[in-house]
């Protein structure tokens, strides 16, 4: 069974947004949030770097160890979804999660924090696959219709991988060593904790 | 957004002892506002209405509905990405990536992966409106219409054809922007024009003028092959960002990249070396160069011996610009510019890739010379990971320039003496006779240098100047009259220089007709009450059409959806105004009309009809569908088709395409590349400025193209000269009797030219590339200071020209405006230069939801140094005043991205006017989400001696907090 | 009499106090929404086989 992974290879990413428009486009993001950031370090200094980041699906998700009412759950491919009509809106995710990929639309006036949001590897969430009411509440299911996550599809560069996690390393691996340096991908610790 | 931060340099220790870092995004976050975080800034009403109107338009997919793909091209850069869009009844539903296209293989940048908010089209102009007492007022089309054709006739009647400025654009199609420039012929002027001018009209001129055509020599993909790749002045990750894949596995196949740029860029990120420079010090940068190049014998000499002329006075001027002369100029340290010319010569083949940085400068026409000569040395051009690489702007500009709206030529580049408009009239079936009644034909004017001339024959007022032509005192014109009315068909007026006199010129035309998808920062900028006109124009989603990437590959887009509201596109909207102003009989006599609609295969094919000097002939319609259709089947690195029914055949049959299209030649994946024959795609140097000078042969020595039955240079090919050859036989009877007389350029049938094909000869000649470009003011290219130069005390040395009396039918002024020393007062250097997320002027990229709010607001970029100098505080309010008093009013941001005494700012925004939001002058609902100061209202005087292409990569300004 | 009524009505009460044993213990991250047709989806072998063939059309530089 695969293991679905997005790795960003920091030495292609250009800080683009391609990721981050290809996502709200696919998935009809509430307003006022992105569920996927690029991040550039160093900005405007010799050694600026890149990286888009959003849910990396971690395999031991600390959202989901935190969440008071247990609305997330993992597919068969190990991608991290939750279900909104149990969602609370609490926020705890958000403090769990290293890469701050949980979001909250602000629903109403007054800035009253919604049920949260994040990227789904484009698999939808808890309803019917490729249901108008899957897409209105959580966005395009693509993996259902055998596709992949728009954002990496689409990626200018094709820095931005999303696939089954071997392959997805194999690629890496492979512009790595035709570079001749050393792997400097972020987040690819967390995404794979200490591969047992 | 904070902990996020944290969390990742969390990641990474090495930034943790650095002074804090933030990048642009969090920048803006933090300095004021971010769309949809407004609720906590009081912006809450404004929040909620916008996302409410986003939601309404909301157009999920259905399930169980059948669901259509069309493919198109995007049309927000030159790269050319192919688009494939999801539609449901006729409604725009999603987005696919293109993973055919073997120009982007499926990739998009933030631009791209977008464009499908086009189709909803919030903030469009809906319908036809006039603004009258300061209010806009719904109009009918056929009002529309009938209002500014009576208006225009009457300035006609009573100042000539002149009077009118007619601006196309480098954003519609190849047959859009032909038609544009058909049009103002037809109307009877050459006062029109489109964006090239101000993007690279310097390059097409000084390119054109080196070795032939003044294009992209290679092609994106072709940069896999590069051993080297020299950024000089292009930001390619920010303005051709899936040019970049390309690039990168360029990189990753062991290429060294060096990025020369005032700026610290997103792509110089990338680069191996990165080598900052003083703006407009590129001529003195690449002579550095060639220093250590002719110093160290590293120029190829074969090459040069055999292909190019005039090398030995170049020598004689990079002898003037040894290494400490560089450094003082340019700022450049010493050693990095020999470390450029030795990784240049190590590493061959390598490109040279540059943008606006070279090209938007007083000298632009010089510095596209002198980065040509560089190549040239180093016997890198015509081969395969070399080339000159000039990445174009828009997404068809390169096909605009080809075949549209040019002051100074007729479609193909033929120029606009008396023999190029008889052999179009003869193309579009009309008499010269009545085509030349046309124009104003009262009297002659000064063409500069002294002729006189009808301005049949003397080129329009560029857009450059269009402002100018409004309040330039009529006597000092080579024309008529002054501008009374304007027409703007795709083209965003805040990216010209001057916005000051911008908005008086506005205020002083009878009329402004603004045809365009969204109202533009023209609609609001003056404080007109009356006489603005706007026309809702489709966009190229919304009709069909060729467009040519920036690799002279032409790709056919398909329309994705109906015009939405009354929108008609740019092709209909010509067709209406020239029926009503009389001419449309003649205008589409070749063209099938449907109710109002030229079909634009005919148009196409009209085109390929006339277009011989460029090879625009062979790519007719139907082979340009065919290449859509069976776009997997091309390579990606060679755009060569393996296979399939395109076999053998480049992708998008990249010009020149020879001979007509049964012909089928594969169009030239590289201008001048011996190494294939002709007919395979092959070419050598064009042979356009004569067979010799002062007794020297121009015409190559020894090297010729593969197959070449001529071992040898020769001339370009006329009936004369395949009779001398005794190649005439070849021709069918046809042909000779319509190729008695012509040459390779005018003769129709294309007999010439298949007939020098057949002897594997180049149909333009075989010539070497020319270094001394002796019709030009500088003949070898020369460094001189920016009209506003920072650097005063090198004036003497390196001065500008003489003011000029009638150049472009306008006086242009230099050295009266280089005689006041601005630097003491106005101490920092002013550039500009593009966004990822927006595209020039911006209206439309602006307007779109998801782009949007990516980049809420105008910047500018300020070096902590002169941040402290000035007491500009990292996010607050500061004003930019240039040194002709136009100022803006923009948020600081203090970055190490530009050095000390240099600021950048983007050009992409529009809607504010010297501090004030215009917001409630744009017609109800079109208001773009984000608006904020243009640059060029703070930019200044300053064009390019043989283009008038503007000066704004190197302006000066001051800086002082609100 | 009362006596009898007293413990009735205390045995009635206590009646109510009657619920099922089975008690739901907070388990951490034990999921509790609703089941995702797509978990099943995703076990077919074709399903996988095309996401693998969808990856290497799309994401590999061809
Ligand atoms: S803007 Fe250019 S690079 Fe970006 S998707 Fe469009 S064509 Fe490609």
């Amino acid at each position: 069974m695969a293991r679905m992974k997005f790795l960003c290879d920091t030495e292609r990413c250009i800080e683009c947004n391609g990721c981050v428009t290809a996502c709200n486009n696919e998935n009809n993001v509430p307003w006022g949030i992105n569920r996927r950031h690029v991040v550039t370090l160093g900005d405007g200094r010799r050694g600026e770097k890149s990286v888009s980041v959003a849910c990396m699906h971690c395999t031991d998700a600390p959202c989901a160890a935190v969440c008071p009412v247990d609305c997330f759950y993992t597919t068969e491919d190990g991608i991290v979804l939750h279900d909104k009509d149990l969602c609370i809106g609490c926020g705890y995710c958000f403090y769990a999660c290293p890469f701050g990929a949980p979001q909250y639309p602000q629903q109403e006036a007054f800035g009253v924090r919604g049920k949260m949001d994040k990227c789904t590897f484009c698999a939808g969430g808890p309803l019917p696959d490729n249901s108008k009411e899957e897409f209105l509440k959580y966005g395009r299911n693509r993996i259902a219709e055998g596709k992949l996550p728009l954002c990496a599809e689409m990626c200018a560069t094709k820095a931005l991988l999303a696939g089954d996690g071997t392959v997805v390393s194999e690629i890496y691996r492979k512009r790595v060593m035709k570079r001749g340096g050393r792997p400097d991908a972020l987040g690819w610790q967390t995404a794979y904790p200490a591969e047992k | 957004m904070k902990p996020f931060k944290k969390s990742v340099s969390r990641k990474a220790p090495e930034q943790a002892g650095a002074p804090e870092s933030v990048d642009r995004r969090t920048f803006l976050r933090r300095s004021g506002w971010v769309v949809g975080s407004g609720a906590l800034l009081g912006l809450l009403p404004l929040s909620t209405m916008r996302r409410t109107e986003a939601a309404d338009k909301d157009t999920p997919p259905q399930p169980g509905v059948k669901t259509e793909y069309r493919r198109t091209i995007c049309t927000h850069c030159s790269v050319g990405c192919g688009v494939i869009a999801e539609i449901q009844n006729g409604v725009w539903i999603g987005q696919e990536p293109d993973f055919d296209s073997p120009i982007n293989l499926g990739a998009h940048c933030a631009k791209g992966a977008s464009v499908r908010d086009h189709g909803n089209g919030h903030k469009r102009v809906k319908y036809p409106m006039k603004l009258v007492n300061g209010s806009w007022t719904r109009l009918s089309w056929d009002q529309a219409v009938n209002e500014i054709g009576d208006r225009l006739l009457r300035i006609r009647e009573e100042s000539g054809p002149d009077a009118v400025f007619w601006c196309g654009s480098s954003k519609a199609s190849n047959e859009g922007a032909y038609l544009q420039r058909k049009f103002a012929a037809f109307w009877g002027s050459n006062n029109c024009d489109h964006q090239a001018r101000i993007c690279h009209s310097t390059t097409v001129a000084g390119v054109a003028n080196t070795w032939g055509y003044g294009a992209m020599t290679n092609s994106y993909n072709d940069m896999h092959n590069c051993k080297a790749m020299l950024f000089i002045g292009s930001n390619a990750a920010e303005a051709h960002p899936v040019a970049m894949q390309h690039v990168l596995r360029g990189k990753e196949n062991g290429a060294k990249m060096i990025v020369v740029d005032p700026r610290f860029t997103r792509t110089a990120a990338h680069a191996d070396i990165y080598v900052r420079l003083r703006p407009g010090t590129d001529v003195g940068f690449t002579y550095g160069v060639l220093w250590h190049i002719f110093k160290n014998g590293w120029e190829d000499t074969q090459y040069i011996s055999q292909r190019v002329w005039g090398m030995e006075e170049i020598r004689k001027e990079v002898a003037k610009w040894p290494p400490e002369v560089v450094a003082n100029v340019c700022g450049t340290p010493e050693e990095q510019v020999a470390l450029v010319a030795r990784t240049m010569a190590e590493n061959r083949p390598g490109t040279l890739v540059w943008c606006m940085g070279g090209t938007q400068h007083h000298i632009g026409n010089n510095i596209v010379r002198a980065f040509c000569i560089l190549q040239l040395a180093l016997g890198n051009i015509g081969v395969s990971g070399g080339g000159a690489n000039i990445f174009r702007g828009h997404d068809n500009v390169q096909g605009a320039t080809d075949v549209g709206p040019n002051c100074d030529s007729l479609p193909g580049y033929y120029g606009l003496v008396e023999a190029a408009w008889q052999y179009w009239a003869e193309v579009w079936g009309v008499d010269y006779e009545w085509l030349k009644a046309r124009f104003d034909r009262t009297r002659t004017y000064d063409a500069g240098s002294g002729q006189l001339a009808f301005t049949m024959n003397i080129p329009g007022i560029p857009v450059s100047r269009w402002i100018d032509g409004v309040l330039e005192d009529p006597k000092n014109l080579s024309q008529r009259s002054n501008f009374r009315a304007v027409f703007f068909q795709g083209h965003a007026c805040n990216s010209q220089t001057r916005g000051v006199e911008m908005k008086k010129a506005l205020e002083k035309l009878e009329m402004v007709v603004i045809s365009d998808p969204y109202p533009t920062h023209m609609a609001v900028m003056s404080d007109r009450k009356d006489g603005i006109y706007l026309l809702p124009t489709a966009t190229q989603f919304e009709t069909v059409g060729s467009v040519t990437a920036s690799n002279r590959s032409l790709q056919w887009r398909e329309k994705v959806i109906d015009p939405l509201f009354e929108s008609l596109p740019d092709h209909v909207v010509l067709y209406k105004l020239a029926k009503k102003l009389g001419f449309a009989e003649q205008m589409f006599k070749n063209i099938k009309v449907n109710q109002d609609e030229p079909l634009i295969e005919d148009v196409l094919r009209e085109i390929n009809r006339g277009c011989w000097t460029i090879g625009y002939t062979g790519q007719s319609p139907e082979r340009l569908k065919l290449h859509a259709e069976h776009r997997r089947t091309f390579d990606t690195t060679t755009l060569q088709a393996k296979g399939g029914p395109c076999d053998g055949e480049y992708y998008g049959l990249p010009w020149p395409c020879w001979g007509n299209p049964g012909l089928k030649h594969p169009g030239t994946p590289l201008l001048y590349d011996p190494s294939k024959s002709v007919a395979d795609g092959g070419l050598v140097f064009r042979a356009n400025f004569g067979t010799e000078r002062n007794g020297q042969n121009l015409l190559a020595e020894g090297l010729f193209s593969k197959g070449s039955e001529i071992k040898d240079g020769y001339p370009e090919f006329t009936a004369d000269l395949l009779k001398k050859l005794g190649w005439w036989d070849d021709l069918t009877p046809e042909e000779k009797k319509a190729a008695e007389g012509r040459n390779w350029k005018t003769d129709l049938s294309g007999g010439i030219q298949r007939v020098a094909i057949k002897h594997g000869c180049a149909p333009f000649g075989n010539a070497k590339a020319r270094c001394v470009v002796w019709n030009f003011p500088d003949a070898v290219p020369l460094h001189r200071e920016p009209l506003y130069t920072p650097r005063y005390d090198l004036v003497s040395q390196y001065p500008t020209y003489a003011d000029r009396q009638a150049f472009w039918r306008l006086p242009t002024r230099y050295r009266s405006i280089q005689s006041t020393d601005h630097s003491k007062k106005y101490p920092l250097v002013f550039i500009s230069g593009r966004l990822v997320e927006y595209e020039g002027g911006g209206e439309e990229t602006r307007s779109n939801a998801w782009l949007a709010k990516l980049q809420p607001e105008m910047f500018v970029e300020i070096n902590s140094v002169d941040a402290n100098n000035t007491g500009a505080k990292d996010g607050s309010y500061v004003w930019l005043e240039g040194p002709e008093g136009g100022r803006i009013k923009v948020r600081a941001m203090v970055t190490e991205r530009v050095g000390p005494g240099v600021v950048w700012t983007p050009f992409h925004f529009g809607g504010w006017f010297q501090g004030k939001d215009l917001v409630d002058r744009y017609p109800p609902g079109t208001a773009p989400y984000v608006r904020g100061e243009a640059c060029n209202t703070a930019t200044t005087y300053g064009y390019d001696s043989v283009t008038q292409m503007q000066e704004t990569k190197g302006t000066l300004c001051r800086i002082y907090p609100v | 009499m009362r006596k009898t009524f007293f413990g009735a009505l205390c045995l009635l009460i206590l009646a109510g106090c009657y619920g099922p044993v089975d008690i739901a213990y907070h388990e951490p991250a034990r999921y509790m929404g609703s089941m995702d047709p797509l978990l099943a989806k995703e076990r077919s072998p074709e399903q996988q086989e095309l996401l693998l063939q969808r990856f290497n059309k799309g994401q590999t530089d061809r």
